[in-house]
């Protein structure tokens, strides 16, 4: 095998490789709606995790609100996520959630349920980080 | 060989390119454990062991508080107690100290008033007699006797874990239980479950 030959199989094998990696390219968006996309802080990309539903309504004066989530890829990914709470002045309302991990298995789907910490909280942002399992 | 050499450059450039754009230099939101002290999150995952710790404490809390704020029960503003929390599990596991964070996210809610706890009355009764007896006080602020609000509801718990392991991993099942009776009648008015998963490799 001459060198011309081995440094075309190089980049061959390189490109590949570099496909195969690149999940970036081809990974669902985080939100499947832009009004959904506006209640998300992200830490990053969610991996092909994406919320496919978000709703509010208010039960017993409490805001409560829930988040159907699908994970788009066949790869296990693990979503660590935490609701915050603000009220009509956009003030925070509680000392902040605890992060929450939950497990995805792939293409599967589950829903998030967050409930606001008193009746002042008057709006709500979810906080989303994802890593491979 | 030029050739060779450029055919090369660019592959590689290539891969350099496609993998710092698909990798994330964000971290997780879990403690981790590199330095000898550190100052960490304390509303982070923690998974240094698979015992119980302060991610299970926080969620159950949290998933309890939120249980009970959506429910119906609370409508009315009404009056609780602490009640007794069973640790069934094989681990020492500060039961009190979980139902004081639900007391406490409760408490801010302004959607349920707390009465002393058995374990709280001593001091609530010796202030009373201090008052009341030590002659010291002016007698329109004196806190009376005989004025205090005896509770609707107890809250009422208990903890319990299923533990598997062989020699090469553990598996540890928690379950916390919590319930809300009604003391005049002694009906259960509320309840809710948290389960909590935990596996790790020996």
């Amino acid at each position: 095998m001459n060198l011309n030959k081995r440094s075309m199989l190089v980049f061959m094998a390189s490109t590949l490789l570099a496909l195969s990696l690149g999940v970036d390219a081809k990974t669902a968006e985080p939100a499947a709606t832009a009004g959904i996309a506006e209640k998300l802080i992200l830490r990053g990309g969610l991996k092909g995790l994406q919320v496919v539903d978000l709703r509010a309504l208010k039960k017993n004066d409490v805001l409560v609100v829930q988040a159907e989530i699908q994970n788009t890829n066949k790869k296990d990914l693990r979503l660590y996520y935490r609701f915050r709470w603000t009220d009509e002045d956009g003030m925070q309302v509680g000392s902040g959630e605890v992060w929450k991990p939950l497990m995805f298995l792939g293409k599967q789907s589950q829903f998030i349920k967050g409930i606001a910490p008193g009746p002042k909280a008057a709006d709500f942002e979810i906080e989303m980080s994802a890593e491979a399992r | 060989m030029k050739h060779n050499r450029v055919v090369l450059a660019v592959a590689s450039s290539l891969l350099i390119t496609m993998l710092s754009s698909c990798s994330s230099s964000l971290s997780q939101p879990t403690e981790r454990f590199s330095r000898a002290t550190n100052y960490g999150d304390s509303k982070a995952v923690e998974t240094l062991t698979n015992e119980f710790g302060s991610t299970d404490l926080q969620m159950i809390a949290e998933t309890m508080v939120g249980s009970l704020l959506e429910d119906p029960l609370l409508t009315d503003r009404p009056v609780m107690t602490l009640g007794s929390v069973k640790n069934k599990t094989s681990e020492y596991i500060d039961t009190k100290s979980i139902m004081n964070s639900i007391q406490t996210q409760l408490v801010k809610s302004r959607k349920v008033k707390f009465a002393r706890s058995a374990d709280e009355m001593d001091q609530g009764v010796a202030e009373l007699q201090r008052q009341n007896q030590s002659g010291l006080y002016k007698e329109q602020s004196k806190a009376k006797v005989g004025n205090m609000t005896a509770a609707q509801y107890s809250l009422e718990g208990e903890i319990t874990s299923i533990v598997k392991q062989t020699d090469k991993a553990k598996d540890v099942f928690y379950k916390m239980t919590l319930t809300v009776y009604s003391v005049e009648e002694g009906t259960v008015e509320w309840q809710e479950e948290k389960e909590i998963r935990k596996t790790s490799k020996k």
